[in-house]
């Protein structure tokens, strides 16, 4: 029977930056992933020969610096390309863009409003502040708070001094942050419905909270958190991998291999070997038993648990508890390949922020209304609606002269209140969604070469994501930091032993993808390394 | 043009107050609650609806009559408009100044007007001196803070007339002034693309202006100013100027802008008069000690770090804190900071080295205790001065400024010693006098 | 009597219970104390009125729930007239199949659940139990001063610590529940907690009344748990005898008894700063007051906006106080009634229970969403008393009055109150009717108070019930703001005292206590 040090279940981003850290350590790694590609949520295909297009993923998925350059991934050929942030179009006819120049963003701003204009500095201040406080949190566990050990006490007791010593002020404006619904934050800083409702979607898109859900503002920092978002006074740059977030998986696949890790595709796990109450090693779907000291399973949670072992292994309550662990799809993708670059009529020519993305539009409102629908399970009527034309900025990625077109549809529930997603409810919401970009675009039909709609019950039968949801359970912050995905868990350790979690389910979750491969990976490798 | 525009705010009073208003008849608009943008867009304005990434640098009314002048075509960005770094050299140019009138395009410094029943109480709260005690006609050098007592920015505020103030900033703060505007009867305008403005500066400044047709502008007292008819064009003209010189600041509709500029080098041609760049006016404010917002202290909306925020204390501006008059914002942090120890000071240097540096850091003991955050070459001195932020217990004893050169491919890292300057290193004698001297003679 | 130029030890600025509190605790201590209070009546949304001649009924809050006995004992109400017609007024949540849910820890209405649902009923001993530990972990920060941070003084290191030593010794599961629960929302917790319909909007709607958050907005499990502690210091809600005005009516003896000099229909005008320090008050009838403290239990923001100014407040301070969230989401109607309605299924007994009308979880959602979006929601959630079964005092031998207080009403609806009033009131007795048949034939009178009118009626802010909305950020050091949390102001001699203030809304009178007794206690340093 084979043997290794450590297996990883999963081939998406997270895996991938396991496998890469561990083999780097001088493990002996096996990585397996179900699907013929590697990445995961984040794979690729070719929509019609000759266009390549994210599968799943808008396509703006990216890697942390620290990780990029601790596995040396340009060595393996990832390349990243820094754009400007993208544009919303607003509902009447115009549009409102973000640009990297602090000057330039600064008059886009004062295009909608001159006082919002300057209310971005201040915006642009509380933000890499609350970036700063919230980055050192996510290079690794966070421990678990309810532990009765004593140094787990020690080191509450000084938290508990360190936030007592802060200004009451700062202490304020951290609670604003972590607490306030996007809307009441943003109205403290901004005036214009237009700026609000860009910086909102932005914020946003891709969870399931609306405009003026609490805790909803904290999301205002996701472009901020890259740690060179500072470096200009504008907004911060899109990053996007040349060849699509798929280049991403290759890059770490190299580096994997690189380290002597191996990786085998089209390989699924069915079970996890259990014996005296750890685990031991892997089943495969076609029987064969592969054995390994540690096992890291970037599958989620629900999945991991619900899948991979008989529940009675498991403790007691411990089912329902991962039971209880909410993961609801909230987004559709739609792949278009275009014969000719789409036009956008609202935008100049020549704008440079579209290579950053394109928004159609929306209001606060509607973003609500869309949230209240997708929890009530109702299709929904004005989507948020997020595009990305990946061969503006990499024109490999189709014939010369052709593009692609990525669209994340947001707020889309993957149960609907009366019933299952259909092909007929699948073409409606594609009908939609089609109609509301050719509003924008009208000359949009006649170029379109290939389209193809899935929805989050495709998105999970394909991926293998519980509910589709591609940040693997919801992040609310009842399931963030110490509670994702549960105190005793967001250690990357389970109650299995040598089992570990390293996927977007445990700890930081979406906040750095690779995080928290990189974080379970060194966790692993020091046990590894102790038992030499 | 997209969305509200807010260069005007008007009151956020309680109901039923905006109609006791005893002036509201003077000023109909004051009641009006929805703003109006008052910017000509052929102009050089902010708010044009013109996609920004197309033209990075806008233009000065009078961009045409500098151009005209430049013999180097060496440009900077000044505020989001083009500014000649220096139009001749910095070396004649810093002559004009010491010893004729220097002319200079500050069109780009941000203006806002700030009108209504309530401007005085409401600019008496927001700075912190004592804005009551300003006569019309009369300028003031402001600081103002947020509640925590640190420096939002700082300019200069100049009284109109009765209700009518204009508040003159390096940086914008239209946010600020609006958020602080909150129950007080005040109208605020971003006038910046609406008003043209040059700086006139030099022992001769005087009598350029008075050959020009400024007439009796030798009594204007310093911080003094006046309205001038100039063969039909109105000019505010304000004695003030960040030199340490005799200097006048002009104040005019951007459209004459270009006739007066051409009148003042006509008549002005026998006083020496010549164009100056945006390279003489810092070294000029080096040269008097006066930091500048974003390069030598962070406003504290900009600053990420809380400890790169500045007391007014900490900028050397103790005297523009009046801790005993009326109540303002950042009033009650100043008293508890007043009696605590700064974290850092804005100081000037003298260094003993003839080559012109940048930022680097200032040494003592061979740590690193703060930097340089612009400097320039003297030449009236002799040596190379600069501001820089220090921290506070490293504000004495032997200083050095490490600076790196390059010299070929090889990096030189030289330390200079630095003297810490107490005084100005420059002000003129001329700069208090009234009247002003109007001959030729200096 | 003159007031003019008069000189006190204090002046306490309204007569809501906060205001009354806090000025017979200075009278108490010896001092000299004059109360404002600007309209005829004592006692603002804290009031029983008459909704007809012989129908008395609290007009808007009905019951006491967080008033620590501590304040009754030292201001000595009962011996100055209060009395309680119901202790521990238990809670009953009506079903329209007439199967109605008690909610208690009596052991028969245990037996009573566990024969309807066994998992239930498991459940609720575990959540009440874990409820009461997470409240009793809170419980500390709301017995005193908010805590202070920064500067100075580091109480709030204190608190911290203290609450950090506080979780550890709930347990580790129990931990792990709060932990959950203090980011979460209502709706989750309990869908993952209970089986039962019922079970679950009851404790859903405890946790969002009376505040503009919806069953499923993250957060409101802390609200909870926040009443809960607070209600702790009183072991059990309590209807007074004569309605929530005999509160009032017995502060107004005590106070007077320890010699305060109530004055209503006297209305503050302005608070006089002179070099940023409180002197006293002038009155709208042009009478000059003054007193080294002034204590203010009107809404924060009109007491530092209004009474004192933009003029001698930072900038920052004024902008954050005139942007704090008031989002009232609460009506009220008050009907007379001739006999008592047959609510079918209920025993005679609970008539005199907290009941609670409660759509499903997902109905009261979308009322929610109907709010949000300035709508009347098309199931209503409501908290119904009948007082007049308890209390005989209120109506005429036989006949009874009603008390009804309806969650996710807005302030501003679509078409406008006017046409829209009679509406909700259809919509409220039709809901009514569904469990008791026969109401709507005996209503003889009624009074419905929607939002605005309890904004223009009391005073409260955009019908906002708690004199800013009890939300993280504007709870605890940060009530109403940082500058302003622990009573004082950063004018030397105004303190606030009101529900704006730390431990927040709720007829506690916490804030008007604790105010007063720092003020005694600066007053002894000075």
């Amino acid at each position: 029977m084979e043997r290794h040090d450590a297996i990883i279940i999963g081939g998406g981003l997270n895996g991938l930056t396991a496998a890469a850290y561990l083999a780097r350590s001088g493990a002996r790694v096996l990585l397996l992933e179900r699907n013929a590609a590697l990445g995961g949520a984040d794979a690729s295909y070719e929509i019609v020969p000759g266009f390549t297009i994210p599968r799943y993923s808008l396509g703006t998925s990216t890697l942390p610096a620290r990780i990029v350059s601790e596995l040396d991934l340009a060595r393996h050929g990832l390349r990243f390309l820094r754009v400007d942030g993208g544009v919303s179009l607003l509902e009447d006819g115009g549009y409102i863009a973000s640009y990297r120049d602090g000057a330039i963003h600064r008059r886009e701003l004062a295009r909608h409003s001159l006082k919002d204009a300057d209310g971005w500095t201040r915006f642009r201040r509380d933000m890499l502040r609350g970036a700063q406080q919230l980055r050192p949190l996510l290079a690794g566990a966070t421990g678990d708070p309810t532990r009765r050990s004593f140094s787990t006490l020690r080191r509450l007791l000084k938290t508990a001094s360190r936030w007592g010593e802060k200004d009451v002020g700062e202490l304020h404006d951290l609670t604003r942050l972590w607490t306030l619904s996007c809307a009441d934050f943003l109205d403290d800083y901004f005036r214009s419905d237009a700026v609000k409702a860009r910086l909102a979607s932005d914020a946003l898109a891709g969870t399931s909270l609306g405009p003026r859900a609490p805790t909803g503002a904290r999301h205002l920092l996701g472009a901020f958190i890259d740690e060179t978002a500072g470096a200009s006074g504008g907004a911060p740059a899109r990053v996007l991998a040349i060849g699509g977030p798929a280049a991403i998986a290759r890059a770490l696949g190299a580096a994997v291999e690189a380290h002597g890790g191996m990786i085998r595709t089209e390989a699924e796990v069915t079970d996890v070997l259990l014996r005296e109450g750890g685990a031991r090693g892997v089943v495969l779907a076609n029987g064969e038993e592969i054995q390994a000291s540690a096992i890291l399973s970037d599958l989620d949670l629900k999945r991991t648990f619900l899948a991979l072992f008989p529940w009675s292994a498991l403790p007691d309550g411990f089912v329902e508890r991962v039971g209880r662990f909410r993961m609801r799809g909230v987004s559709a993708k739609i792949n278009i390949a275009l014969d000719s670059a789409p036009e956008f009529q609202a935008v100049p020519e020549g704008c440079p922020a579209l290579l950053g993305g394109m928004r159609l539009a929306t209001t606060l409102d509607k973003m609500d209304r869309a949230s209240d629908d997708w929890r009530d399970g109702i299709p929904p009527r004005a989507p948020l609606i997020d595009m990305l034309v990946p061969t503006l900025a990499d024109p490999t990625l189709a014939p010369h002269g052709r593009h692609v077109l990525s669209v994340a549809v947001h707020y889309v529930p993957e149960t609907l209140h009366d019933g299952v997603w259909t092909g007929e409810r699948r073409d409606e919401l594609t009908d939609l969604v089609v109609e509301r970009i050719a509003e924008a675009s009208p000359g949009i039909r006649d170029r379109i070469v290939a389209l193809e709609t899935l929805t989050p019950p495709d998105i999970e039968s394909e991926v293998g994501i519980t509910g589709g949801d591609l940040s693997h359970g919801e992040t609310t912050l009842d399931q963030m930091f110490f509670n994702r995905p549960s105190p005793a868990l967001a250690g990357y350790e389970t109650p299995i032993r040598n089992l570990y979690l390293c996927s977007q389910s445990v700890h930081p979750g979406p906040l750095g993808v690779g995080n928290a491969g990189a974080n379970a990976a060194a966790l692993v490798a020091s046990f590894l390394g102790k038992r030499g | 043009m997209n969305g509200e525009s807010d260069m005007a705010l008007a009151e956020q009073v309680e109901p039923g107050e905006a109609a006791e208003a005893p002036d509201a008849a003077e000023h109909p608009d004051l009641d009006r609650l929805e703003a109006t943008a008052e910017v000509d867009p052929d102009l050089f304005a902010h708010a044009s609806d013109e996609p920004p990434f197309g033209r990075r640098v806008l233009t000065t009314p009078l961009h045409l009559s500098v151009a005209a002048e430049s013999s180097t075509n060496l440009w900077t960005d000044w505020n989001g408009y083009t500014t000649p770094e220096i139009l001749t050299s910095l070396d004649d140019e810093y002559r004009v100044l010491r010893h004729a009138a220097a002319l200079g395009d500050i069109s780009p410094i941000v203006k806002y007007r700030i009108s209504g029943r309530d401007a005085g109480a409401y600019l008496d709260r927001l700075v912190t001196g004592n804005v009551m005690q300003l006569s019309v006609d009369e300028a003031m050098p402001v600081v103002f803070c947020e509640d925590r007592g640190f420096v939002v920015g700082d300019g200069h505020l100049f009284r109109l007339g009765e209700g009518e103030y204009r508040l003159v900033t390096e940086e914008t703060h239209l946010a600020w002034l609006l958020d602080s505007a909150l129950g007080f009867q005040v109208r605020i305008e971003d006038v910046s693309a609406t008003l043209a403005a040059l700086s006139l500066q030099g022992p001769h400044a005087a009598a350029v202006l008075n050959a020009a047709g400024f007439c009796e502008i030798e009594t204007l007292r310093p911080y003094g100013a006046r309205w001038f008819d100039i063969s039909g064009m109105p000019v505010y003209a304000s004695r003030t100027g960040a030199t340490g010189e005799l200097g006048y600041e002009l104040w005019l509709d951007p459209e004459d802008a270009p006739m007066l500029w051409a009148r003042l080098f006509d008549k002005g041609a026998e006083f020496g008069i010549a164009a100056t760049g945006f390279a003489l006016r810092e070294l000029a404010r080096i040269e008097v000690g006066i930091p500048r917002a974003g390069c030598d202290y962070l406003g504290a909306f900009t600053a990420v770090d809380p400890a790169d925020a500045s007391t007014p204390f900490e900028l050397g501006l103790a005297s523009l804190v009046d801790l005993d008059g009326g109540h303002f914002t950042g009033r009650e942090a100043l008293r508890r900071l007043k009696q605590r120890e700064p974290r850092h000071l804005v100081v000037a240097l003298a260094l003993d080295f003839p080559e012109p540096i940048q930022f680097c850091a200032i040494e003592r003991d061979g740590g690193i205790e703060g930097i340089v955050t612009s400097s320039g070459f003297s030449q009236a001195l002799g040596v190379n001065l600069a501001l820089g932020r220090l921290r506070y217990a490293a504000s004495v004893g032997a200083l050095a400024v490490g600076v790196d050169f390059r010299e070929g491919l090889r990096v030189r890292r030289l330390k200079i010693p630095a003297r810490l300057l107490t005084e100005p290193a420059i002000i003129s004698p001329l700069r208090h006098t009234v009247p002003a001297p109007l001959l030729a003679d200096y | 009597m003159q007031l003019a130029d008069r000189s006190f030890d204090a002046i306490v600025i309204g007569g809501g219970h906060n205001g009354l509190v806090a000025a017979a605790y200075l009278a108490k201590a010896g001092k000299r104390v004059i109360l404002l209070e600007a309209s005829d009546h004592l006692g603002g949304a804290v009031t029983t009125g008459e909704i007809s001649p012989d129908y008395m009924v609290s007009t808007a809050a009905h019951l006491v729930e967080a008033m620590p006995r501590r304040i009754e004992k030292d201001l000595k109400l009962a011996r100055n007239g209060l009395r309680f017609a119901a202790r521990n007024v238990s809670t009953v949540a009506l079903s329209r199949d007439k199967r109605h849910l008690t909610l208690s820890s009596r052991r028969q209405d245990l037996a009573a659940l566990r024969q309807w649902n066994a998992h239930d009923a498991t459940a609720l001993i575990a959540f009440s139990d874990r409820l009461k530990a997470h409240a009793a972990a809170l419980r500390p920060l709301l017995l005193a001063s908010a805590p202070r941070s920064g500067g100075a003084s580091l109480d709030a290191k204190a608190a911290f610590r203290s609450l950090v030593w506080r979780a550890r010794r709930l347990g580790q599961p129990s931990l792990e529940a709060l932990l959950r629960t203090l980011p979460g929302s209502i709706g989750d917790l309990v869908d993952d907690t209970f089986e039962m319909p019922l079970l679950r909007a009851a404790f859903a709607f405890d946790a969002v009344r009376g505040a503009a958050e919806g069953p499923y907005s993250p957060g409101t499990a802390l609200n909870l748990i926040y009443r809960r502690a607070l209600q702790h210091e009183r072991k059990g809600t309590s209807l007074p005898r004569g309605g929530m005005g005999a509160l009032v009516e017995a502060l107004r003896r005590s106070a007077e008894g320890f010699g305060v000099a109530i004055k209503t229909g006297t209305a503050a005008k302005r608070i006089i700063i002179e070099n940023g320090i409180a002197k006293g008050v002038e009155t709208e009838a042009g009478d000059f007051l003054h007193a080294p403290a002034i204590l203010s239990s009107v809404d924060p923001r009109a007491t530092m906006l209004d009474l004192v100014g933009h003029a001698h407040l930072d900038a920052g301070l004024a902008s954050r106080l005139a942007q704090a969230s008031r989002r009232g989401a609460t009506a009220k109607l008050n009907l007379a009634l001739e006999g008592l309605p047959t609510i079918a299924g209920l025993s005679p007994a609970e008539y005199g229970a907290r009941l609670l009308v409660l759509p499903s979880l997902n109905e009261f959602d979308q009322a929610f969403a109907s709010f949000k979006r300035g709508k009347l929601p098309d199931e209503l959630a409501m908290e119904v008393t009948v007082p007049s079964v308890v209390d005989a005092t209120l109506a005429p031998i036989g006949h009874h009055v009603m008390s009804v207080l309806i969650q996710y009403v807005p302030f501003d609806v679509a078409g406008g109150w006017a046409a829209q009033r009679d509406r909700l009131l259809d919509r409220v007795i039709g809901t009514l009717s569904l469990y008791a048949p026969d109401i709507r034939a005996r209503i003889i009178a009624g009074e419905m108070l929607l939002p605005p009118d309890i904004e223009a009626k009391f005073g409260l802010e955009g019908g906002e019930w708690h004199g800013g909305e009890m939300r993280p950020d504007q709870l605890l050091m940060f009530r109403p703001a940082p500058e302003l949390a622990q009573y004082r102001t950063p004018l030397k001699g105004l303190y606030l005292c009101g529900a704006g203030n730390h431990p927040g809304g709720g007829v506690s009178g916490r804030p008007g206590q604790l105010a007063a007794e720092l003020a005694l206690s600066d007053g002894r340093r000075a």
